[in-house]
């Protein structure tokens, strides 16, 4: 049993580096990883849970389904935690999982693209609603046309809502790189979608 | 400056990207070329539609349940790791009764034991070599990128 004293508002424990639960979905990234290399497997849930929707939302893109965004993206994390011994605590984590993730939807995709499965609806990955149907599903096959790097760079800035500056991390680019991707990406897809822009001007 | 490079301090201006100096950049550059400012036009109702988009969302008990069946499916690793370790120790202690039931069985001539050990061992060499290649290579390309 690990002791655990409170005083007044902040929680001393006694068992070095062990989180004691309340606090454990406060902890910093670099502090859960902490945390776990010195025992707590609990501490893992902070990150889980900090990144779990940026994960699935990635996966999604990737994967074009709900139910195997959430299995592949909890695939990820399981991952993660078995190879955390090889992760540098220095370095931020969600680029590093951000790797794991990508390869492990791109190994789902080449299964899938074997065995023959190809997604019914690719609109289904975002969210509609029945006046614009046509046009998310142009706008979803531009980005889908597009290559990977622009890919990735568009879905961390409009879906994750990520800065240039957290793209260039999480793919490890330069920031002018990240700059010029979305440029040529938002280009070809502005193109894609015309017909839908002009009537909005209207 | 040509259009090109602007339309792509366009792009980030929109993206609210840019510092001051480059703002005013966009700003001035775009009130005296018309050509200009009709890409901006454009993308600006294009970044609307953008900001629109959002990706499809799983049920609100997806999200109750996600990191605890993140932690169920380690622990079912392990448990399969363990099965695992487990049918692999009965089945070569089953496998070690059976051949030596058969060597001290006196009627059969020595020649087809010879045959049947030496098939035998072909076969575990053969297992082995198959298991070690895909562990080896398997583990080789998987954590290659991953180890950057």
């Amino acid at each position: 049993m690990r002791q655990v004293q409170v005083v007044g508002y902040r929680t001393v424990h006694v068992a070095q580096n062990v989180a004691p639960v309340m606090e454990r979905r406060d902890l910093s990234d670099s502090e859960a990883i902490q945390a776990i290399r010195a025992g707590d497997r609990e501490a893992y849930k902070a990150i889980v849970e900090r990144y779990m929707k940026r994960a699935y939302g990635i996966a999604l893109t990737f994967v074009r389904n709900t139910q195997d965004a959430l299995d592949v993206s909890q695939m990820a994390f399981i991952k993660a935690y078995k190879n955390l011994k090889r992760f540098d605590a220095e370095r931020p984590f969600f680029p590093w999982f951000y790797r794991i993730l990508r390869n492990i939807c791109l190994d789902h995709l080449k299964r899938a693209s074997r065995r023959r499965e190809i997604p019914l609806e690719d609109a289904g990955v975002l969210k509609t609603e029945a006046e614009d149907y046509e046009m998310k599903r142009m706008l979803w096959q531009a980005i889908e046309d597009l290559p990977l790097e622009q890919r990735e760079a568009i879905v961390l800035r409009y879906f994750e809502g990520m800065s240039y500056k957290e793209v260039a991390e999480t793919l490890e680019i330069p920031i002018g790189t990240v700059m010029s991707s979305l440029h040529y990406a938002k280009r070809k897809m502005k193109k894609a979608i015309g017909g839908f822009l002009g009537e909005e001007a209207k | 400056m040509d259009h090109e490079r602007m339309n792509e301090l366009i792009s980030s201006y929109l993206d609210n990207e840019l510092d001051e100096e480059g703002r005013r950049q966009v700003e001035e550059h775009i009130e005296k070329c018309p050509e200009c400012r009709k890409e901006y036009g454009e993308m600006a109702r294009f970044e609307e539609v953008m900001r629109k988009m959002t990706l499809k969302q799983p049920s609100k008990e997806a999200w109750q349940v996600y990191s605890e069946s993140v932690y169920n499916r380690m622990e079912r690793g392990i448990g399969w790791i363990l099965l695992s370790i487990g049918a692999m120790i009965i089945l070569f202690f089953s496998g070690y009764q059976i051949v030596k039931g058969f060597i001290e069985d006196p009627t059969i001539p020595v020649i087809v034991k010879a045959g049947i050990l030496l098939g035998l061992a072909g076969v575990v060499i053969l297992l082995v070599s198959v298991v070690r290649e895909r562990v080896f290579v398997n583990r080789r390309e998987r954590y290659k990128e991953i180890q950057k």
